[in-house]
């Protein structure tokens, strides 16, 4: 008798979990479920679907064939959208004189490096907290830190339009003078900073790094990715691992 | 005969119940993930052939499963082997010390595409690795130690101290756990604890809840700190106040280790879950966008190749397979024949791993029980979570 009651009450729980199951499932997700099924029972076809959209087109063709379509699509699309950027910057630009000459010019290759347009920017390089930290820093850093915290006071910048915070930094540096070591690549932008002006990530410090600001905010990617705006306010901190925002 | 009957019932109604919710989710990631895979080989890696740092997207994509990216794979490995006979087999950092965080990078990536990390260009990454100075651990990030985990792992009975390096390895990790909260990058008085270390972390230490207590609890209040850091709007995991695509991926990864329970868990109260917080940032050409950049900046490198990992590891997940960095499944080598009927998928055996007998003890022996326990633990702490927010308002 224990044992058929322990059963009617496994049941009884089963049949609740199958219940709560189903409750949860929406109409968007039955749907999706039912495409889903369809998939697996035709597996020689693929179904492409728009995001919530009732639409199934299902192309009679293998999986990779399926894919590398879509890929082509893709970079077809990509490809036309940049080709069509220089025509864009200019349209943008009606101002500037050599717009006629890219409307009359075979496509822009040719105008385009005349034709950026110039993105004034203020950029400061900083170690306070190098500073306030001496008794941390590496010996070989104590000898190139500067003791007021400043590599770099605030100055003015002409960056040109598409430029990275990176390439402002990079502009800066060569003019001055300091150093910049760095991993990574422009065209993937995913460069990171470790070193400026001799001073190194780890030199205070395990979490010790560079870090850096615009217009106050503290950016937690890359500075090869971020593009510059007029009137862009840009600022490097040389940080212990604390927060220093 | 009634009660036989009942039980069948009983067992098969609770086998349909539990897989029911799993497929509606799974479509739009699938999606999502051809997408990504599209992007990476065809426009990020278009014209710009991956190489060494690229290890990140050649992971994700060899641990898809994917056909189509066999080609890509061959020429990562050719430019990376090239790389590394031009640096003499030093990954170093900028003052010329070797820096474990490479070596694990790529020795994972290598054993993802099932290809010999003890002959790397003749170079031993294995050797690198497990014969570094132990100070070379301590100064490596969170993440690297617990990548580091997988590695030893994997190749433990080809490491001689694998057993004693396991331990210390997971003791250093430890020292970068905050009481009551979760990791830090780095060991230091001013860490501050963040999520997607913390989520890294998790992924290393998941099997080893059973190693000690404070293992065990520092798991628990890690999936905590995270589960508070889900944005109640859009299901995204936030870094410094903000919603983010990076931390949202290595939260579905880890999710994604621990079981499919921790999606529910981690599903906010308006339905939005982990993927849909992940899948706000993706972009039309299947890349994913820096929010810090926005949207109109294209896609990220760093955002798109977490996301990728993130799709490739729920995919995983829903598929039944082993985890994003458990590479027990490499033995088997899955291979799809298209003919002019349609794709037939059949499963070869290639190069299974020897199996020798081990007399020394395992500390992930019992990882199955441990992950288990963990998922009753973010269950409890869901209920928590919930009960405090509603406290709150």
């Amino acid at each position: 008798m224990k044992n058929r009651s322990f059963y009617f009450i496994l049941l009884v729980l089963a049949i609740c979990m199958f219940l709560a199951g189903c409750s949860v499932e929406t109409v968007d997700e039955y749907n999706s479920r039912m495409k889903l099924t369809q998939d697996i029972e035709g597996t020689n076809s693929i179904s492409v679907k728009a995001e919530h959209s009732e639409t199934v087109i299902e192309k009679a063709t293998s999986h990779n064939a399926a894919i590398s379509q879509e890929a082509v699509s893709v970079s077809d699309s990509i490809t036309q959208r940049l080709e069509s950027v220089p025509t864009v910057q200019a349209a943008d630009e009606p101002e500037k004189p050599v717009q006629t000459n890219v409307e009359t010019a075979p496509p822009a290759l040719t105008t385009q490096e005349t034709d950026k347009k110039v993105i004034k920017v203020k950029i400061g390089i900083y170690c306070n907290k190098a500073v306030v930290n001496w008794d941390k820093l590496n010996e070989s850093a104590k000898k190139i830190v500067p003791e007021s915290g400043v590599i770099l006071d605030i100055q003015d910048y002409n960056a040109e339009e598409g430029d990275t915070v990176f390439d402002v930094l990079k502009g800066v540096c060569e003019s001055n003078g300091i150093s910049l070591s760095y991993t990574g690549s422009v065209k993937r932008k995913n460069i990171y900073i470790n070193g400026i002006n001799g001073l190194y990530e780890r030199d205070c410090g395990g979490a010790s790094g560079w870090v850096y600001s615009v217009n106050d905010e503290f950016i937690i990617a890359s500075a090869g990715g971020y593009v510059v705006k007029d009137g862009d306010m840009i600022e490097f901190h040389f940080t212990d691992g604390s927060r220093v925002f | 005969m009634n009660k036989i009957i009942s039980m069948v019932l009983a067992v098969v109604i609770m086998i349909c119940a539990t897989s029911v919710s799993a497929t509606a989710e799974g479509i739009n990631s699938k999606e999502s993930l051809q997408k990504a895979i599209s992007f990476t080989a065809d426009i990020l890696f278009a014209d710009d052939e991956p190489t060494y740092m690229d290890e990140w997207y050649i992971l994700a994509l060899a641990r898809s499963g994917e056909n189509s990216v066999k080609g890509l794979l061959d020429t990562y490995y050719r430019n990376a082997e090239q790389d590394i006979i031009e640096k003499e087999g030093r990954y170093t950092d900028y003052s010329g010390v070797e820096s474990l965080g490479e070596y694990v990078r790529v020795a994972l990536t290598l054993t993802a595409m099932n290809k010999d990390i003890r002959s790397f260009g003749g170079y031993d990454l294995l050797d690198k690795i497990t014969k570094m100075d132990f100070s070379a651990y301590e100064q490596s990030s969170t993440s690297t130690l617990s990548y580091t985990l997988k590695i030893i792992e994997f190749y433990e009975d080809e490491i001689d101290n694998a057993y004693e390096l396991k331990n210390s390895v997971i003791d250093e990790m430890m020292t970068r756990y905050i009481e009551d909260t979760g990791f830090t990058y780095m060991l230091g008085e001013w860490a501050t604890v963040e999520a997607d270390t913390t989520a890294q972390a998790i992924q290393g230490l998941a099997i080893y809840s059973d190693y000690s207590d404070e293992v065990e609890n520092a798991l628990i209040n890690s999936l905590s700190y995270l589960l508070e850091q889900q944005n109640s709007e859009d299901g995204a995991i936030m870094s410094w106040g903000a919603s983010n695509p990076n931390s949202t991926a290595q939260m579905i990864i880890t999710a994604s280790m621990i079981g499919k329970d921790v999606f529910d868990y981690f599903t906010t109260d308006n339905g939005k879950t982990l993927l849909d917080g992940l899948l706000a940032f993706v972009r039309e050409d299947g890349g994913f966008y820096e929010p810090y950049y926005g949207a109109d900046a294209g896609s990220d490198y760093y955002a798109t190749s977490q996301a990728l990992q993130a799709l490739v590891a729920y995919d995983r997940m829903v598929s039944g397979k082993t985890d994003l960095f458990d590479f027990s499944d490499l033995g088997e080598e899955e291979v799809t024949v298209t003919e002019a009927t349609g794709t037939t998928t059949m499963i070869i055996l290639s190069d299974p791993k020897p199996d020798t007998i081990d007399s020394s003890p395992k500390t992930g022996d019992t990882s199955s029980v441990g992950v288990v326990s963990l998922i009753l633990a973010v269950a409890l702490m869901s209920a928590f979570v919930v009960r405090k927010s509603r406290d709150e308002e």
